[in-house]
């Protein structure tokens, strides 16, 4: 499809006019983006699903407010955090925790019920060991390759409390692959 | 730790292995049902506030009624005037008011300022429609 192959800035013209070419370019291009950090921080797929599109539809509508000068992604992942971190912090009046939202049904995150690998799995469950937010600052920093700047541009966060947030996950992550990850695994992971 | 600064360290394990896994697949389908919901959103008007609010508009058309009643209440001889309005009189002598009035360049300023307040009514008036969220 053409919409796929144009730029972000031709993609958040055509949105900005209504154009579901444009805005399809954009959601095609940022779901599973997006779709990351909301799984980070909801960690069951219907809440994901539910933020992912909830981030989608407030991006869209208030595109106008994006400043060009930026990189779109960081615009876009700051209000996919927000987001998801507000919905985390409703689900949480709601419920004492999310564990028992797992025990009352609710459907338990697909990479953690069928995981694609053996690494995938020591992933999602090492990062399931940290708080939801300094998992989802972990995944902007590994994953995205954010650096310390753009999440504090994205949390709000001070620079200082992104570095301790960083260096207390990254630690934590180190104990529980050692012990869920083969050792030669963990050891070719760190070689590379 | 690399993260003072402020950039990934490429050899990092972790960077590795969130590379590796890399993102979690949104389910099949979801752009299409975020396309559908942004159809179904009803529709806000915002009314843009005009440039020239309400007071000022009195305020500047006071300044033109008595800046135009007084080049007909004040005499074109000063003589009679009291000392306080002397000052008025002598800068807005008909004459000379009609001659400024009448100059091309206070024509098209004049003109200006008509379309540019036309123009400020107009997007006062216009409204843009926003997706209500």
């Amino acid at each position: 499809m053409a919409a796929r192959t144009v730029e972000d800035p031709q993609a958040i013209a055509l949105a900005l006019n209504g154009d579901q070419r444009g805005q399809g370019a954009l959601i095609s291009r940022y779901q599973h983006m997006v779709y990351t950090v909301a799984h980070r921080v909801m960690r069951n797929t219907m809440d994901a699903e539910e933020v992912t599109q909830d981030v989608f539809v407030k991006a869209l509508g208030k595109l106008g407010e994006f400043q060009g000068g930026g990189k779109f992604s960081t615009w876009l992942y700051s209000i996919a955090y927000r987001t998801a971190i507000s919905a985390l912090r409703s689900r949480k009046q709601e419920s004492s925790s999310l564990e028992q939202l797992q025990e009352n049904g609710m459907e338990p995150a697909a990479t953690m019920a069928q995981p694609v690998d053996e690494r995938r799995a020591a992933l999602d469950h090492a990062l399931s060991q940290l708080p939801e937010e300094d998992a989802a600052i972990l995944t902007m920093y590994y994953l995205e390759e954010m650096s310390v700047d753009e999440i504090v541009t994205v949390t709000s966060l001070g620079a200082s409390n992104v570095k301790v947030k960083l260096h207390r996950g990254r630690k934590k992550m180190h104990d529980v692959l050692k012990d869920h990850l083969k050792e030669e695994l963990w050891t070719l992971s760190a070689e590379e | 730790m690399d993260a003072e600064r402020g950039g990934v360290n490429p050899e990092d394990p972790l960077r590795s292995l969130f590379q590796e896994v890399g993102h979690v697949h949104a389910p099949t389908g979801l752009e299409q049902r975020i396309l559908e919901r942004m159809g179904t959103q009803p529709a806000r008007t915002v009314v843009e506030p005009p440039l020239i609010t309400k007071p000022m508009w009195v305020l500047l058309g006071a300044a033109i009624v008595a800046l135009v009643g007084a080049t007909f209440l004040l005499p074109l001889s000063g003589s009679d005037l009291l000392p306080s309005t002397a000052w008025m009189q002598e800068w807005l002598r008909l004459p000379h008011l009609t001659a400024f009035i009448s100059s091309k360049w206070t024509l098209m300023a004049g003109a200006g300022v008509l379309i540019l307040m036309l123009l400020d009514r107009m997007l006062g008036q216009r409204t843009r429609v926003l997706f209500l969220f």
